[in-house]
């Protein structure tokens, strides 16, 4: 256990650095990357360009440059460490990037919690009842419907969720914006309830057919039908010895889609209904081509990924005693 | 196997049955499966009620299943095929189970099984049952002395008997057995895919007339296999050896050893290894045939692999026709594979779904550079000396039945005209009559192109069959070598003696006279042997010796070696003499070899 | 004598030798890839999506002809102070706003909001303006053509690149094992680690100021090429997994030992023993792939970090139509609609061929 924890621990490691570095050489390859040259403003002066590449260390090989960076953010995850000019400071607006992430943390995990609530309950209904139901009508109508849900970008179920359900046409929910918990948890819960099921739909569909599918198969095993020959009703079968085995590989899959969804998945769901979370910070430093933030949301994207990694990993040795190690 | 649920506890899954059918608590539930479990055989049940499944052994699962089955006091016992996946000696366990527990429980057992052996030694009362229906009822001695029907004299005609040493009457059982050339289409849809079920039984549909006329009558219909290979009778023991007298091996294996290494922690260092092979030797003279047993994890495979060098040993050498050929590379190797060959087990998996028949044969003789033109010639040649028509030469091999699968795989090995075959279980997943049919063929193909056969089956009646001789492997370790009948009637290792008294004759007469040992537990790991002697932990002879000291592979004369510290069945003055010259001398192990049938000696000197 | 013979043809081979009897004597064998075919040749609705695609593409890649034949506008001309002739009467392509006088009543009237463009007019304009003008005066239904085309080749294009680039690594790894394997593993453990949206993005992004030079690539910035190169690398990993392990099960099954044991090459191995058993799995990954990657290319797009305007994509547009959506949704419906309609044909297919390939899949689901 020990031995298992630590090995993941510093494979984690090596892949948060790898991907950092990756990021960061994409802004260092890429032309049109040069920040000193967008910092300058208009009509920037040679001198000028010259200048902010010496305040920022922009003529520095590219390896220190990625030092520098690393140990910035990681002083500004410090607690209590202030000092401005050790700090990951943003280029376009020079603000404190660790500052920016914090404040917008709590917004997108509310879009992602509660999103991921919606889709875990409904997907693991839809599933369940397809499976139950399956060849017959209602599972053909929840087969479709579980398709389209899973080929429908995002961002344009949400415009026009948004534009046909608020204010202006059914009324039913409010136009976008979000309203910090603390202050208002009613206006929180009623501002998040669309972006929560629009976000929500692909996964119902897609958790929909992996489970009826799961499921079909797992009815076919041995163990069910010892299960039945035990003379277990049907519902304590379908629910202790089909379901168990059938919602382990969910859970993997969830681990993941919810860790992807607070790394950056929610960027366009944030994005269209203005949510000022992670993912529109990212979106809006990557339209200003602005590195700090990205570097700083893709580590934060990249933690929770691989950090969700492991946790699913724990969670599946718990949940299946055959890969528990010994 | 996968019979139990693999996320619960054993206990609680008895539990669970307990629980739902008697008014009692949970506690009280729990310790009667306690006791369920003490009952059917678990050692230690306290604790093991709390193990899941994965952490039982195939036997243990089991014996778990047959407690839940009679947690409830049943009036009849359901056994669907309880022994099929179960190596021998544990098949006799749970057999001597079954009897017990029907005794003790008061309880009707219907025991569904596909092996005659199995219920000459439990059933009081036996259907055979063919193509959807009840063809013969009959008690037991009835049908095993005095059967009514065709099909049960088939059937029991085609096994290759354990008892009987000479193959005369049994192989024209068998011959008449063949005749059946093709279990009925019911029994070959189980292994069709489901997509082609429909056209199955669109298939039946239209010849629903026929089949109400009456039973099926397969056995009495000549088929097509038999028409086209008309079989040579020809009594394979009385044939004259290859000149047995001064011809080198063809392929002689020294000190071989192969592990496999266990990887674990942060660093992936090797924790352990298994020891799948652990210093083996032996010699396989051309033209001769070297029957491989052993129960599963013995390393028969392993070893029957590193000869045709599929696996780099890990140590030893193998010589194959006076050429080491242990360590070569993959390039040096190539020339090499055009002299040995193997036949593999499955023949569901070892055939490429996607190629065709032709493709499959001619793959081999075109990477060792035959003409295309001449190819497809040659090819077709081969489907029809394994008995199968050159028109298949199209097809793809889903379209072929088990049997004429093997058939391909067989034709695919000898594509390239080998010297050796490796055939590694080639019988084992047929059904009965085929076996008898591949047996035969092999024995042909083995005649008509003097071949060399290491034929590895962990079905003692099947060896006994094709081999010249016969060596035992238990854990890694070659434990007896011996001239084929000599091993049957006169074993050394008290292993081979359970082993053989372990498999279940079809004889009711002879299964109720002859003793039975049933050894206890299972197969120790191979990761961690046992010391000493590794049958030790289960053997009845066991001593102090044994569990400190390796018995070395003696010689007992004539050919027959083992390596036992409590030899069976050899007389007083052998012993003495193996005693006397506890190890035969290294220059002895160079070059002579005796002139009887037997093959090589090949006492193997400890270092 | 004669029954005994039906007797023996009946219990002869396989259940599809006793198929072949029905119809005529087989000697060319049926091959999986004809087996799977027949049965998906009975599934409608799969074939029907699949029709439904070919005319989704079909469209898309006469977009020149319709514009040119239909439309007789080009997808990014301007048509701001033009009259179109709606059902014999003039309508301004943009409204014009401020007031006129009725030539009847003589009263000064108000005309409305100025900008707004016109909406679908159905065919009754001649076949101008089919789905209505953008704020721009464009035709709309010319645009969507043209930005499907864009759209369906970045899809079809990054499924190939991502599929093939998948199919290579997962073939190496998953055949020579060893430090190849755990090499191939690791790069799609960390491709795997990155949030993929926001790598593509800021890929996209970075790529599309100046496109990207180096060595022998040569990419202008507003290259189709790369969305389709950034959309193809950063999916790889999901591609490349299931295959990887696909392919070492295969590589345990013993007819890959009895082609070594024959001395058969790693290559002859690997492209005639182990490609055919996955190209079924290949095949059905491409067809999802496609669906996912039209999907992901429009987010990108949406973004900004994909095609690059005026140039149309279906990502664009609905990202163009988006702040309009209040006076004229159409330019947002419109594309949206095309995605769903596409990605479902895609999806409906896809499923559709993973059951004629897999048929053990077929009879669960009529368990």
């Amino acid at each position: 256990m020990g031995a298992f924890l630590a090995r993941r621990l510093i494979g984690m490691f090596f892949v948060l650095l790898v991907i950092t570095f990756v990021t960061f050489a994409i802004f260092i390859v890429v032309p049109g990357g040069d920040p000193a040259t967008r910092m300058a403003g208009k009509n920037p002066s040679e001198q000028g360009i010259q200048n902010i590449r010496e305040t920022w260390g922009f003529d520095e090989p590219f390896y220190t440059q990625y030092g520098k960076m690393m140990e910035k953010t990681f002083n500004a995850m410090r607690p209590g460490f202030d000092d401005p000019n050790n700090e990951l400071i943003s280029y376009s607006r020079r603000e404190n990037v660790v500052d920016q992430i914090k404040q917008r943390l709590p917004a997108t995990f509310s879009l992602a919690i509660g999103a991921a609530i919606i889709w875990l309950a409904f997907g693991v209904a839809v599933g369940m009842i397809s499976a139950v139901r399956a060849g017959r009508l209602s599972d053909r109508m929840i087969t479709i419907l579980a398709l389209i849900g899973i080929s429908m970008p995002v961002f344009w179920l949400g415009i026009i969720a948004r534009y046909y359900l608020g204010p202006e046409n059914a009324g039913i929910f409010p136009d976008g914006d979000y309203v910090p918990l603390t202050q208002d948890p009613i206006g929180w819960f009623y501002h998040l309830l669309l972006p929560w099921m629009v976000l929500a739909v692909l996964f119902i569909g897609f958790y929909g057919r992996v489970l009826r599918s799961n499921i079909l198969d797992t009815i076919n095993e041995d163990y069910v039908r010892t299960a039945r020959a035990k003379g277990l009703g049907p519902r304590r079968v379908l629910s202790k010895h089909v379901l168990r085995n059938s919602l382990i590989p969910i859970v993997t899959l969830f681990g993941l889609d919810f860790a992807g969804v607070i790394g950056g998945g929610a960027i366009l769901t944030e994005t269209v209904f203005e949510i000022d979370g992670v993912g529109q910070y990212a979106a809006r430093s990557i339209r200003t081509l602005d590195l700090p933030p990205i570097m700083g949301v893709t580590i934060l994207g990249a933690f929770f990924i691989v950090l969700f990694n492991v946790i699913v990993d724990l969670v599946y040795a718990y949940l299946d005693p055959r890969i528990r190690p010994t | 196997m996968t019979s139990l649920n693999p996320v619960y506890r054993v206990g609680d899954q008895i539990v669970e049955q307990i629980l739902a059918h008697q008014q009692i608590s949970k506690d009280a539930a729990g310790r009667r499966a306690v006791e369920l479990l003490r009952q059917v055989g678990i050692p230690n049940p306290e604790r093991r009620v709390d193990a899941f499944p994965h952490q039982f052994s195939g036997g243990m699962r089991q014996r778990a299943m047959i407690a839940m089955g009679l947690s409830c006091n049943p009036d009849i016992l359901i056994a669907d095929e309880p022994t099929t996946a179960l190596d021998v000696t544990i098949q006799a366990q749970i057999i001597e189970l079954i009897g017990r527990l029907k005794r003790d429980f008061n309880s009707a057992v219907i025991l569904i099984t596909h092996d005659l052996g199995v219920v000459a030694e439990i059933a009081d009362e036996i259907i055979v049952m063919y193509a959807g229906r009840v063809v013969e009822r009959a008690q037991k001695r009835d049908l095993f002395y005095d059967s009514q029907m065709p099909y049960t004299w088939g059937l029991l005609g085609s096994i290759p008997r354990l008892d009987q040493p000479r193959p005369g009457a049994a192989r024209l059982d068998r011959r008449r057995a063949a005749v059946a050339d093709q279990p009925p289409a019911r029994v070959q849809v189980q292994h069709a895919l489901p997509a082609r079920l429909r056209q199955v039984r669109r298939g039946a549909a239209a010849r629903e007339p026929r089949r109400e006329a009456g039973p099926p009558r397969p056995l009495l219909a000549v088929g097509r296999g038999q028409a086209r290979a008309p079989r040579r009778d020809h009594p394979r023991r009385g044939r004259p050896r290859l000149s047995a007298n001064g011809s080198a091996p063809l392929v002689e294996v020294r000190s071989l050893r192969k592990y496999f290494p266990i990887k674990k922690g942060v660093l992936q260092r090797e924790v352990g290894r298994v020891h799948a092979v652990d210093d083996v030797s032996f010699a396989v003279r051309e033209g001769e045939t070297l029957g491989l047993v052993g129960e599963s994890g013995c390393g028969k495979s392993t070893l029957g692999r590193c000869v045709v060098r599929l696996l780099e040993p890990t140590e030893g050498e193998i010589v194959f026709d006076g050429r080491a050929i242990g360590k070569l590379g993959t390039r040096a190797l190539r020339p090499l594979r055009r002299e040995m060959q193997m036949v593999f087990q499955d023949p569901y998996a070892s055939l490429n779904p996607r190629k065709r028949v032709g493709s499959i044969i001619g793959t081999p003789l075109k990477i060792h550079g035959v003409p295309k033109a001449e190819r497809r010639q040659r090819v077709q040649e081969l489907l029809e000396t394994v008995g199968l028509s050159p028109e298949h030469y199209n097809r793809f091999p889903h379209e072929f039945s088990g049997g004429q699968r093997q058939r391909i795989g067989v034709a695919r090995a000898l594509a390239l005209r080998p010297r050796l075959i490796v055939a590694d279980e080639p019988v084992s997943a047929l059904d009965v009559s085929i076996q008898a049919q591949m047996v035969n063929l092999l024995e042909e193909l083995q005649e008509q192109f003097a071949l060399t056969y290491i034929f590895i089956a962990h079905d003692l009646g099947v060896v006994r069959h094709v081999s010249d001789r016969i060596a035992v492997m238990y854990l890694g370790k070659l434990v007896e070598l011996s001239p084929a009948e000599e091993l049957y009637t006169r074993p050394i290792m008290p292993y081979t003696e359970a082993l053989l008294s372990a498999v279940p004759i079809p004889d009711p007469d002879l299964a109720e006279r002859r003793e039975r040992i049933v050894l206890q537990g299972d197969v120790p790991s191979p990761i961690d042997p046992p010391s000493g002697c590794r049958f030790h932990p289960r053997c009845r002879y066991m001593t102090e010796v044994c569990r400190e000291v390796e018995p070395p592979l003696t010689d007992y004369g004539n050919g027959h070696l083992a390596a036992c510290h409590h030899p069976l069945n050899v007389d007083a003055e052998t012993l003495a003499r193996v005693t006397a010259a506890p190890e035969t001398p290294d220059e002895a192990r160079e070059d002579v070899l005796p002139a009887d049938t037997s093959g090589p000696s090949h006492p193997v000197t400890p270092p | 004598m004669a029954t005994q013979q039906q007797a023996t043809d009946f219990t002869l081979d396989t259940a599809s030798e006793l198929a072949a009897e029905e119809h005529e004597v087989s000697i060319v064998g049926r091959s999986p890839w004809y087996l799977a075919w027949r049965r998906l040749r009975r599934n409608k609705v799969a074939l029907g999506a699949l029709l439904l695609f070919f005319l989704v593409v079909a469209a898309c890649a006469l977009a020149p002809v319709f514009a040119e034949r239909v439309a007789k506008t080009g997808p990014n001309e301007n048509h701001i102070t033009d009259v179109v002739m709606v059902d014999g009467k003039p309508v301004d392509v943009l409204s014009k706003g401020g007031t006129y006088t009725d030539p009847e009543t003589g009263e000064l009237k108000l005309r409305g909001a100025a900008g707004v463009p016109i909406g679908p007019t159905w065919w009754n304009a001649g076949g101008k303006f089919v789905l209505g003008a953008d704020t721009n005066g464009r035709d709309v239904a010319v645009r969507l053509l043209y930005g499907g085309n864009n759209s369906l080749k970045i899809g079809i294009g990054s499924a190939l690149l991502c599929t093939l680039m998948a199919l290579v690594l997962a073939l190496l790894a998953g055949y020579y094992g060893g430090w190849l394997d755990w090499g191939i593993t690791r790069f799609f453990d960390v491709m795997a680690a990155f949030p993929v949206i926001l790598l593509a993005i800021a890929l996209g992004a970075a790529l599309s100021i100046n496109g990207f030079h180096q060595g022998p690539i040569d990419l202008e910035s507003g290259s189709l090429w790369i969305p389709t190169l950034v959309i193809s690398f950063v999916l790889v990993a999901y591609v490349g997994r299931p295959l990887r392990g696909q392919i070492l099960s295969l590589r345990e099954k013993e007819f890959v030992e009895a082609a070594v044991a024959q001395g058969g090459s790693p290559w002859r191995i690997m492209f005639s023993e182990l490609l055919p058993n996955i190209a079924s799995s290949v095949l059905v990954f491409f067809t999802l792939i496609i669906a996912n990657n039209i999907l992901v290319e429009a987010a990108l797009s949406f973004l900004g970090a994909g095609v690059q305007p005026p140039n149309p994509s279906w990502g664009t547009l609905i990202s163009e139509g988006q702040l309009r959506i209040r006076t004229a949704p159409w330019l947002t419906l419109g594309p949206g609609v095309a995605i769903v309609l596409t990605v479902v044909a895609l999806n409906v297919f896809g499923d559709g061929l993973r059951d004629a390939l897999d048929p053990r899949a077929k009879v669960r689901m009529e368990h």
